[in-house]
């Protein structure tokens, strides 16, 4: 009987603490290209292509000349109101280098239109050390699925057989 | 990965998939394949609604502690299930007609502060909801029949969790709004709260169970249990009002 008391204990406990997140509404592909050059990574390039039906909302209000692209001033709006705010979610990912926490700041940010979704693009210039990097894309509330598959990872710089090591060493995929 | 962040990554991976299908079905229905697109768009909606309740959110956990603290069967698993997933899609198609045709423009933006606000109300609710499960098992804690207090707060407890509109139907039905699909976009909204209603019943009906082998433990002091839900569900109020009032 003890254990079937726990059982219900565990299951609302698992609820209570899943009730508070939400699920995804958004989806985003991720696509990173990391410079290598003597073991070190001296740029991160991300590309976000999010999903086209949340593409399609937020291109209905950002694409305000409604030509299909982006100009320079749609590009600021989009940086100031939309993007830069991300920073509280870390822009959605996390670089540990030796453990440590490495602060993200993106620049040379870039949005545009592609097959109806909507890209956002932009580097984070660091000079890391490859040994010991760790790269993962996350939304901590679930509200937004970062989705990374292997074969949207470059590593320029490295051979083949490299490349494959480094994408399950640094971004933990196989 | 532990197990659990498996089981989310999975039903993340299903979503995006049901997702991109159901963008890319709503998008090719033309003039001659109005009839077999459309009835395709609902049944995946429906599934996507199935997959999409599976993950956090959507009153499950107000559904757990309801049920397992009360006594139920598994038909009112279904009512309240149902009731539930009927008000989230209202709700949603309510705040994405509301939204797109009254304020116009800013729909994201609209969007977060309207969706904040409507989940406030779902806290205060659910604190109300729990505080008046404490009060009445307490204080019918000798009594027998509690049908009918039992289904008012079976009631609150569906307003509670409905009333936060669906972020996921909202998605589809302003996509069908841009592509001037109006009728599908409701028609949507009411197959994917079929399938969400599905999975918060199956909840309840877990929960049903659990609370039948946890009462046997209890014998005649299942009162302690409803007043111990009343106090989870509060908390549960609490936490959503705490998390909703800082970000």
């Amino acid at each position: 009987m003890k254990k079937e008391l726990l059982m219900v204990k565990l299951t609302l406990l698992i609820l209570l603490f899943t009730y508070g997140y939400s699920h995804p509404h958004t989806f985003i592909e991720v696509e990173p290209i990391i410079d290598i050059k003597d073991t070190k990574m001296n740029n991160l390039h991300v590309k976000w292509t999010i999903d086209e039906m949340t593409s399609m909302m937020l291109i209905m209000e950002l694409d305000s000349d409604k030509n299909g692209s982006f100009n320079k001033t749609e590009n600021n709006y989009i940086y100031k109101n939309y993007f830069s705010d991300l920073d509280k979610q870390e822009f959605y990912m996390k670089i540990l280098s030796n453990k440590s926490s490495v602060p993200i700041n993106p620049e040379n940010f870039k949005a545009s239109i592609e097959d109806n979704r909507l890209i956002y693009s932009f580097d984070i210039k660091k000079n890391i050390d490859t040994k010991n990097l760790k790269i993962g894309f996350f939304d901590k509330t679930l509200l937004v699925a970062m989705m990374l598959k292997k074969d949207h990872i470059t590593l320029k710089g490295v051979n083949k057989k490299k490349s494959n090591q480094f994408k399950k060493d640094i971004f933990g995929v196989n | 990965m532990n197990l659990y962040e498996q089981f989310l990554d999975t039903l993340i991976q299903y979503q995006f998939k049901i997702n991109s299908y159901i963008s890319s079905a709503i998008k090719n229905i033309n003039d001659e394949n109005i009839l077999t697109s459309s009835a395709l768009v609902l049944v995946i909606a429906f599934f996507y609604g199935l997959v999409h309740a599976a993950g956090p959110g959507h009153g499950k956990a107000l559904v757990a502690f309801y049920f397992s603290t009360n006594k139920n069967n598994y038909s009112k698993a279904f009512s309240l299930g149902y009731l539930i997933s009927i008000i989230h899609a209202s709700s949603a198609l309510v705040f994405t007609f509301g939204i797109y045709f009254i304020l116009e423009s800013m729909f994201r933006q609209n969007f977060n502060f309207y969706s904040k606000v409507s989940m406030q109300i779902s806290a205060v609710m659910i604190i109300l909801v729990g505080l008046y499960i404490i009060i009445f098992s307490y204080s019918s804690r000798k009594q027998k029949d509690k049908d009918i207090k039992n289904n008012k707060s079976k009631y609150a407890i569906a307003f509670s969790a409905g009333v936060v509109p669906c972020p996921g139907a909202m998605t589809i039905v302003l996509f069908c709004i841009i592509l001037k699909k109006y009728l599908l976009g409701v028609l949507t909204a009411i197959a994917m709260s079929i399938g969400m209603g599905f999975t918060i019943s199956l909840v309840g009906i877990l929960s049903i169970i659990l609370n039948k082998r946890a009462n046997s433990f209890f014998l005649n002091k299942s009162y302690i249990l409803e007043i111990g839900g009343g106090i989870l569900i509060l908390g549960l109020g609490v936490v959503l009002l705490y998390i909703n009032n800082i970000n």
